[in-house]
C-alpha cells in the first residue's frame, strides 16, 4: 500500500501542473510560514490549512490564533482561528479566516477530518465555505468546495504528503491547487521539508524548509519558495501549553510578509 | 551571483593517501558554470588559486595554522580546529576523518581533498635549503583562415620556499602584447615578492607584491572565492591573511610592504602600497582638467586604447588591521587610506554612474566579528567608506545534524559604498548597489547520496549596466552526487538564474524591463576502472527564457597514466550546438600547471584537445597540449588551433 502511495505521490508531483490553481485562502501558521510553507508533509496544529490527513496523528485538543500581514500592509492582512479535537475514529478540525478590509473582505470557513487507513497511511477531507463581500456595485459571492489530503509515513524519519484544493474547477470556476511534499527528520531536533505546488495560472513552485529545535523550548526555521522567489525565516517558543511562532517571508520586489501565531493545548491526551 | 556552485565534488579519493594532485576539477567546474551564468564574474582568481594549491598541496599534518590557512576557502575556525586536531591527535590519515571534525562537513572535506597532502610532516618546508620551482609556459594560437597572426602567451613563474625566507617572481605576456612595452624590453607584467616568516613578535614581513584578506571581505579580499558561489560549503570568508601575490591578474594586488605583529588572528597587520593600475584617463577640453572615468580590468594591452590605459593611475594605500579574540569569539578592525594620482569623476558615463566614486582620496573602515561553536558559527562585517556610505554582510553556518549543513547570509551594500579591493558574496561585479539574502543546504540523504540546494534573491536599488531602473533577480541551484563506490561518481546539477534587464530596442524615456532567465542542466559521469584510467562524460543543456534559445553539449574526457613510463595523457572531445553566444556552454578542460582553460562553446562545432605530460624525474615535468576547435560559420568552418608548451623544474 505504501509503495502505491509513493508512486501516486511521485505521479502527482510531476503531473500536478495539469490541474491547479491559486488557493482561495491565505494559508496560516507562522511556523509553516517560517519554512516557506513546505508543510504538506509536516504535522502540526495548522494542518487544517495544509494537509488535513496529518490530523489523524494528532492526540491533543488544541486551538490556535494566527495573524498575517502580507507585505506589511494592513489592507492585506488576515486572521485565523482554528481548533482540532481528536477523536475516535476520526478527529475534527475547524477553521475560520478573515481577509481584507472594509471595501473588500473574504471569510473562509472549513470543517475537516482525517482517517487512518492503515499503518502509516491516512487521508483527510475538509468542506469549505467561502464568502466574499464587496461594496458598491460589487455583489457578495459565496462558494462551497472541498479539499483532500493524503499522508504516508514511509519510515520513522520520512513522511510523504499530498494535498488537493478544489479539484472541481470546471464546476465552480474557483482556482485549484495541488501540492506534494516530503518531510525528513534525520534527528529528533531537525526536520527538513520540501514541497512542489502548482496553482491555476501560476508557475510551479518548489518550497523547501528547515526546522531546527536548537533548545528544548526554542525552534528556528528557515525556508525558500521559488515562486514567487522568497526566503523565509521564523522562530517558535514553547511555554507550557502555549506555543508562540513568528515567521517572515522576504521577497526582493514586494518586501516582507510577517506572521505570528499562537497554539494552545487545551487538553493533553 | 550566485551561484555557485558546487558541491563539489571532487574527484577521486583513491589517490588521497599519497598525494592530492589528482585532477581536482570540482571547483573549476563550478567556476565554469558561474562563467556561463554571469558575464561579470571573474573566475581567473579562483582558477589560479586552485592551480597553485594543486601544484603545491597543503601539508595539513604539519599542524601549522599558516600552512593550513593556504586552503583559502576554510574559515578561521576550521583552520584552527584542523591544526589543533593534528597537534593533539597526530596525523590525519583520511579525508573522511576531516569531515567528522567540528565545523567541517563532507562538502568542505571533499572540496579540500584534492588540494591537501596527508603525507606525514617531517619538518621544514622542503629540506634545509628549501625548494625552488621554475615553470615556463608558452601558448600560441596558430594562424587560421581568419587571421594569419600567431598570438603567443608566455609566462615565467619562479618560487622559492625556505624555512624563513621565500621569494617569487612572475612575468607574463598576454597574446598580442609585445615582449616589451613603451620601448622597454621585458614582459608586459612582472610581479615579485620576498617574504620573511619568523617565530617572534614580527611574524611575517612581505616586500613586493602581496594580497590581503580581512574580515568578511567588505574592505579587502583578494580571494575570488566569495564572489558567486551559491552552493558553497560556507559563505564565511577564509582566514585573515596577508600573503605573497602570485597571480597574473594585473590590477588587483598591492605593491609595497606589509608586516604582521603578533599573529594573523591576534595581532596587528600594517601595510603600505603604491601600485600603477590600468584606468581610462579623460582630458576635459573645456577646462583642461584630467580625470579618471573608470578602471580598466583584464590586463590585456593589445590595442591602442588598452595601451593608453596601461598603468595610467597610481593607487597609494596605507592601512592596518587589528585582530583579537578567543576561540569562541574573534573580531577585527580594518582601516585604510587610499590616494589616487588622478581624481575620479562620477556621473560622466550616464545616470548609472552617479553614485560611483568621485575624487582622489578614500578612507575605508571595517569591523568584523565571528563567533560560534562547532554547531553554529556566526559571522558579520560592517564597513564604511568616506566619501560614500556603508555596507553590511552577515550570516550563519549551522550543522544541526551530522548529515546536514545549513548556510544563510544577508547583505546590504549601498550604491555609494566605495571600495576597490573588496570581495564578499554578491550577485554583481562589485561590492555595492545590492541587497539580498542567500542560503544553501547540504544533506547526506542516504549512503553515498549527497544533495545540495541553494537560493539567492537580491535587489539592485540603483541603475546599473543594462538596467535603467532598480531591478531584482534570483538564483536557484540543485546538485546531487552519487558515489556508489570508488571510481564511480555521478553528478547532476540544475542551475537557474533570472534577472531584470532593459528591453533592447529603441526606447524613449526609461526602458521597460524584462526578466532574462537562464537554466542549465548538467550531468557528469566519472568512471575509473583502474587507477590508471579515468573517463569523464559530461552532458550539458541550457535554455534561455523558457526555450527561446537552447544549447547542448556532449563532452568526453579520458585520462591515462602508465605504470611503466612516467607519462600521462589527457584527451578531450566535445560536441556542441547552441543557438547563439548567449546560450553558450562551458566545460573545464585539463591544462598546463598554474593554467586553466574554460573555452566558451557556442554555435555548431567541436573541440578536440590532447595533452601529454612527461615527468622523467621528480624534479622535472614537461607538458604539451594541442587543441583544435571547429565551428560552423556560414557555408564553411572556422578552425582555430592552440599549442601550449610548459616546463617545470624543482630544485
Amino acid at each position: 500500500m505504501l509503495q502505491r502511495c509513493a508512486v501516486l505521490w511521485l505521479f502527482s508531483l510531476f503531473t500536478g501542473y495539469l490541474h491547479a490553481g491559486e488557493p482561495f485562502f491565505v494559508p496560516h501558521g507562522a511556523g509553516q510560514a517560517g519554512m516557506a510553507f513546505a508543510s504538506t508533509a509536516s504535522s502540526g496544529h495548522w494542518n487544517s490549512f495544509h494537509n488535513q490527513a496529518l490530523m489523524a496523528g494528532y492526540r491533543d485538543v488544541t486551538t490556535g490564533l494566527s495573524f498575517e500581514s502580507r507585505f506589511m500592509m494592513a489592507e492585506m492582512s488576515s486572521k485565523a482561528i482554528s481548533i482540532v479535537i481528536p477523536g475516535s475514529p476520526a478527529p475534527l478540525g475547524i477553521i475560520a479566516t478573515h481577509f481584507g478590509n472594509g471595501q473588500y473582505s473574504s471569510i473562509f470557513a472549513g470543517v475537516g477530518s482525517a482517517l487512518t487507513v492503515s499503518e502509516g497511511l491516512s487521508i483527510g477531507l475538509q468542506a469549505d465555505f467561502i464568502a466574499e463581500t464587496g461594496i458598491g456595485d460589487y455583489r457578495n459571492v459565496y462558494h462551497a468546495t472541498f479539499e483532500a489530503g493524503l499522508a504516508a509515513r514511509i519510515s520513522p524519519a520520512l513522511m510523504l504528503g499530498l494535498h488537493l484544493f478544489n479539484p472541481l474547477t470546471a464546476v465552480n470556476s474557483l482556482p485549484s491547487s495541488i501540492r506534494a511534499g516530503v518531510s525528513w527528520s534525520p534527528s529528533p531536533e531537525l526536520m527538513i521539508a520540501c514541497d512542489a505546488s502548482k496553482m491555476t495560472d501560476e508557475p510551479l513552485s518548489l518550497n523547501g524548509g528547515v526546522s531546527w529545535q536548537i533548545l528544548r523550548k526554542l525552534v528556528f526555521r528557515t525556508g525558500y519558495m521559488s515562486s514567487p522567489s522568497s526566503f523565509a525565516f521564523g522562530a517558535g517558543y514553547t511555554s507550557g501549553p502555549v506555543q508562540s511562532d513568528i515567521g517572515f517571508m522576504i521577497n526582493s520586489l514586494t518586501g516582507v510578509t510577517s506572521s505570528v501565531s499562537f497554539t494552545w493545548i487545551i487538553k493533553k491526551r | 551571483m550566485r551561484a555557485a556552485l558546487v558541491i563539489t565534488v571532487i574527484f577521486l579519493l583513491q589517490h588521497l593517501g599519497t598525494s592530492a594532485q589528482s585532477e581536482a576539477v570540482g571547483e573549476a567546474e563550478a567556476a565554469a558554470e558561474i562563467l556561463a551564468l554571469s558575464d561579470e564574474y571573474n573566475a581567473e582568481g579562483i582558477f589560479e588559486n586552485l592551480a597553485e594549491l594543486r601544484e603545491r598541496p597543503v601539508l595539513i599534518n604539519s599542524g601549522d595554522e599558516e600552512e593550513i590557512a593556504r586552503l583559502f576557502f576554510l574559515t578561521e575556525f576550521q583552520v584552527k580546529v584542523l591544526a589543533d586536531y593534528v597537534t593533539r591527535n597526530g596525523p590525519v590519515v583520511s579525508v573522511y576523518e576531516i569531515a567528522l571534525l567540528p565545523g567541517f562537513d563532507r562538502s568542505t572535506a571533499m572540496l579540500a581533498a584534492p588540494y591537501l597532502s596527508l603525507d606525514v610532516f617531517t619538518g621544514g618546508p622542503a629540506g634545509r635549503g628549501g625548494s625552488t620551482t621554475v615553470i615556463v609556459t608558452s601558448s600560441a594560437r596558430l594562424p587560421s583562415v581568419d587571421s594569419d597572426e600567431t598570438a603567443v602567451r608566455s609566462s615565467l613563474r619562479l618560487r622559492h620556499k625556505g624555512a624563513a625566507f621565500s621569494y617569487g617572481l612572475t612575468a607574463e605576456n598576454d597574446p598580442g602584447e609585445p615582449f616589451g612595452f613603451r620601448g622597454t624590453p621585458g614582459a608586459d607584467f612582472v610581479s615579485g615578492h620576498i617574504m620573511y616568516e619568523g617565530q617572534g613578535s614580527l611574524s611575517r614581513i612581505i616586500a613586493g607584491d602581496y594580497s590581503l584578506r580581512f574580515g568578511e571581505g567588505l574592505v579587502f579580499s583578494s580571494s575570488g572565492w566569495q564572489g558567486s558561489r551559491l552552493v558553497s560549503p560556507t559563505f564565511m570568508t577564509g582566514r585573515t591573511v596577508i600573503s605573497p601575490y602570485t597571480s597574473t591578474e594585473e590590477n588587483n594586488f598591492f605593491r609595497g610592504a606589509g608586516c604582521v605583529l603578533g599573529t594573523m588572528t591576534k595581532g596587528l597587520i600594517v601595510f603600505v602600497s603604491s601600485n600603477a593600475i590600468d584606468a581610462r584617463v579623460i582630458a576635459d577640453p573645456g577646462d583642461s582638467s584630467v580625470y579618471i572615468s573608470n578602471l580598466v580590468k583584464g590586463g590585456l594591452h593589445d590595442t591602442e586604447s588598452a595601451k593608453s590605459a596601461h598603468n595610467s593611475l597610481t593607487e597609494n594605500i596605507a592601512g592596518l588591521h587589528i585582530s583579537a579574540g578567543k576561540d569562541m569569539v574573534r573580531g577585527g578592525i580594518t582601516a585604510s587610506f587610499t590616494h589616487f594620482s588622478l581624481p575620479f569623476s562620477a556621473g560622466v558615463c550616464g545616470a548609472e554612474t552617479v553614485y560611483d566614486f568621485s575624487g582622489n582620496e578614500l578612507l575605508n573602515l571595517g569591523i568584523d566579528l565571528k563567533a560560534g561553536t562547532g554547531k553554529i558559527h556566526l559571522f558579520s562585517e560592517a564597513a564604511w567608506s568616506f566619501p560614500g556610505s556603508g555596507a553590511f554582510t552577515g550570516g550563519i553556518r549551522a550543522t544541526p545534524a551530522a548529515r546536514v549543513t545549513l548556510n544563510l547570509t544577508g547583505r546590504h551594500y549601498a550604491p555609494d559604498y566605495h571600495t576597490f579591493h573588496a570581495n564578499s558574496y554578491r550577485s554583481g561585479s562589485s561590492v555595492s548597489n545590492e541587497s539580498g539574502v542567500a542560503g544553501n543546504i547540504h544533506v547526506e540523504a542516504a549512503r553515498h547520496l549527497f544533495l545540495s540546494a541553494g537560493a539567492d534573491i537580491y535587489r539592485i536599488p540603483w541603475l546599473r549596466y543594462r538596467s535603467s531602473a532598480p531591478s531584482t533577480g534570483s538564483s536557484v541551484e540543485f546538485r546531487s552526487e552519487y558515489t556508489p563506490r570508488d571510481g564511480l561518481n555521478l553528478r547532476l546539477s540544475y542551475v537557474a538564474n533570472d534577472r531584470e534587464y532593459d528591453v533592447q530596442g529603441d526606447n524613449t524615456g526609461v526602458a521597460p524591463s524584462q526578466r532574462d532567465k537562464r537554466e542549465q542542466l548538467t550531468a557528469m559521469l566519472v568512471f575509473s576502472p583502474s587507477e590508471t584510467v579515468r573517463s569523464t562524460t559530461r552532458a550539458g543543456y541550457c535554455r534561455l527564457n523558457g526555450g527561446a534559445e537552447r544549447g547542448y553539449m556532449l563532452c568526453q574526457d579520458l585520462a591515462l597514466s602508465f605504470s611503466t613510463v612516467p607519462v600521462r595523457v589527457w584527451f578531450r572531445y566535445a560536441l556542441y550546438s547552441t543557438d547563439s553566444y548567449a546560450s553558450r556552454l562551458y566545460a573545464w578542460e585539463n591544462d598546463m600547471l598554474y593554467g586553466f582553460s574554460v573555452p566558451a562553446l557556442y554555435g555548431e562545432g567541436s573541440r578536440t584537445a590532447l595533452m601529454v605530460s612527461w615527468k622523467p624525474f621528480s624534479s622535472l615535468e614537461l607538458r604539451v597540449k594541442y587543441a583544435v576547435s571547429m565551428r560552423q560559420e556560414g557555408q564553411g568552418n572556422e578552425i582555430s588551433r592552440d599549442v601550449r608548451v610548459q616546463g617545470k623544474i624543482v630544485f
